[in-house]
């Protein structure tokens, strides 16, 4: 049973209809990458199933509860992590973390205990500071390990890493990683190279719909158009091909690429073969998420 | 109960982190000195001012009793009520503009329940506050006069502290659909500005919750009758109280 299920959600704001008639199946234990530029309706899918936000239509259920708008006891499965976590500054991480399992209705032996075994992972063990006092990257980690406190079956990160630094983001995308041993990771971004890091599922949010989902390798190896990599010897060699084949982008470097759904590579060798233009290499390149991102938004 | 009980242990924590229960203590303590202080001072004041200026003729120097200090208490008490309102009136709006209530209600607290530690806590600091101010002036007053003039004190205190819980009923009521402590504290005034303009058509005064910050009257005498605003009152609180559940329930954070 996947944890999570989305099925025609439809969400306007005023006369802006945000989300289109989203659906997206969450499997269990994935780390499932929420994709989409900035203003697509990646937060209000997310509130949304938190309740927080009302659809106008279209139906979420979280480990086959179906969700409702307010208190929704589907709530019980999912710890949340917004974008900027923002937690009662006069607490220390402790305290907040106690408070959140008394509200969660936690024995307290378990929130003792929880809570420090959570602190110690997110390298927050022993800070008697005040939150007010915490960093960015600190936050984000204490965030982590309140949405974490009650076991949660789904994690909900609404992009946990894009105001971090790059020491801050690697140890938040660690954090994910193994976090995926007890629950199923669902977080939006728009950082490619995150996704590609750790995600195992992925889906494109576009116009309100999503354009493109289910398991990363699988959507490589079925949405794949290959790049390949032209690097011919001298200038002369390099305007033959140029001349020839006017699809090929040129990098700046002496080389240039092409995609095999325009140009066929064994054209290209047997061009280069007949008129015997010398080349130092003609490789494939795996296309990366954000060539699939840029195919996807037409771009 | 949990979830109650771990919110107003919250609340209380911030009260007394944020310093706003020292500062709101401070003030009450201040105007529980200063009622009775004012009342023993004012005649030495006055004889002071009348030798000094010559035009400044004074005809008897009335005596100085129990009365004047509950007096002047009951002055003091609207405007320590004043910075009550000023400093409480972010109760909800804080967490509204910071995004912290939202992990809170994320993690399964009910809103009912949001309202409801909010507003024992507005209560409870408001009492302990008013116990402040009245205990003060009361402990002075004792020991300075007489206070077998003083009729229905205690009667005058309570409706005075009931007067205090309409005002917090407004506070609770007012955020849970505005977002600014600011228009909190406006929509407050203006409610109180009303009662007063509506208080100006004497059939109608009995009937406004403001008559009761004129509860002072019945340590002077007995024919006042504050029943009808004291009904008033204790029905809007319950009225806007309770509204506030549905409203709250509304809102989108």
């Amino acid at each position: 049973m996947p944890v999570l299920e989305i099925k025609d959600l439809v969400k306007s704001f005023g006369d802006k209809q945000v989300l289109k008639g989203l659906s997206l199946t969450v499997p269990e234990k994935s780390i499932f990458g929420f994709i989409g530029q900035n203003g697509t309706g990646k937060t209000t899918t997310m509130k949304t199933v938190l309740g927080l936000l009302r659809a106008d239509s279209g139906e979420i259920t979280v480990a086959g509860e179906k969700v409702v708008y307010g208190n929704t006891p589907t709530n019980r499965h999912i710890g949340y992590l917004p974008d900027v976590p923002e937690f009662y500054p006069f607490m220390t991480a402790g305290e907040y973390l106690a408070f959140c399992g008394e509200i969660s209705g936690m024995d307290r032996g378990e929130i003792r205990s929880r809570s420090e075994e959570l602190l110690e992972a997110v390298g927050l063990a022993g800070e008697k500071h005040r939150i007010k006092g915490y960093s960015r990257g600190m936050r984000q980690r204490l965030g982590i390990a309140q949405a974490l406190l009650g076991r949660p079956r789904l994690l909900i990160c609404d992009e946990p890493t894009s105001a971090l630094d790059p020491v801050g983001r690697k140890e938040i995308l660690d954090i994910l990683v193994r976090v995926r041993e007890e629950t199923t990771v669902l977080f939006s971004t728009h950082i490619l190279s995150d996704v590609e890091r750790i995600c195992t599922d992925v889906a494109f949010l576009r116009e309100g719909v999503i354009s493109l989902g289910g398991s990363l390798s699988e959507i490589r190896r079925s949405y794949r158009s290959d790049i390949y990599i032209l690097e011919p010897e001298g200038s002369e060699a390099a305007a033959a091909l140029k001349a020839a084949f006017p699809m090929l982008t040129d990098t700046g470097s002496g080389s240039f690429t092409f995609r095999d759904t325009e140009l066929s590579p064994f054209e290209v060798m047997s061009f280069a073969a007949e008129r015997k233009l010398p080349l130092i290499k003609l490789e494939r390149s795996e296309p990366t998420l954000e060539d699939l991102f840029m195919e996807v938004v037409g771009q | 109960m949990r979830q109650l009980n771990a919110f107003i242990k919250k609340e209380f924590t911030e009260q007394l982190r944020s310093r706003r229960l020292y500062i709101l203590g401070a003030v009450f303590l201040f105007f529980g000195i200063m009622s009775p202080a004012a009342a023993k001072l004012m005649p030495k004041i006055i004889e002071l001012v009348a030798e000094q200026d010559q035009s400044f003729k004074i005809e008897a120097v009335k005596e100085v009793s129990a009365l004047d200090s509950f007096d002047q208490f009951f002055k003091n008490v609207s405007t320590s009520l004043i910075v009550f309102v000023i400093m409480q009136a972010g109760i909800f709006t804080r967490e509204y503009s910071s995004g912290t209530l939202l992990l809170s209600l994320t993690r399964g607290m009910e809103r009912r329940k949001v309202i409801a530690a909010k507003a024992f806590t507005l209560t409870a600091v408001w009492t302990a506050c008013y116990l402040v101010c009245f205990g003060t002036t009361y402990a002075y007053t004792a020991y300075f006069w007489d206070m077998s003039v003083v009729n229905d004190l205690w009667t005058a205190v309570l409706l005075w502290w009931i007067y205090g819980l309409w005002y917090i009923a407004m506070i609770v009521f007012f955020s849970t659909f505005l977002n600014s402590a600011t228009a909190v504290i406006v929509c407050t005034g203006a409610i109180f500005l009303a009662g007063d303009l509506l208080a100006m058509i004497p059939k109608a005064e009995r009937f406004i919750p403001t008559y009761l910050s004129g509860s002072s009257g019945l340590l002077r005498a007995r024919d006042f009758d504050y029943t009808p605003a004291l009904v008033i009152t204790l029905v809007s609180i319950v009225l806007l109280l309770s509204a506030s559940v549905p409203m709250f329930n509304k809102k989108q954070l």
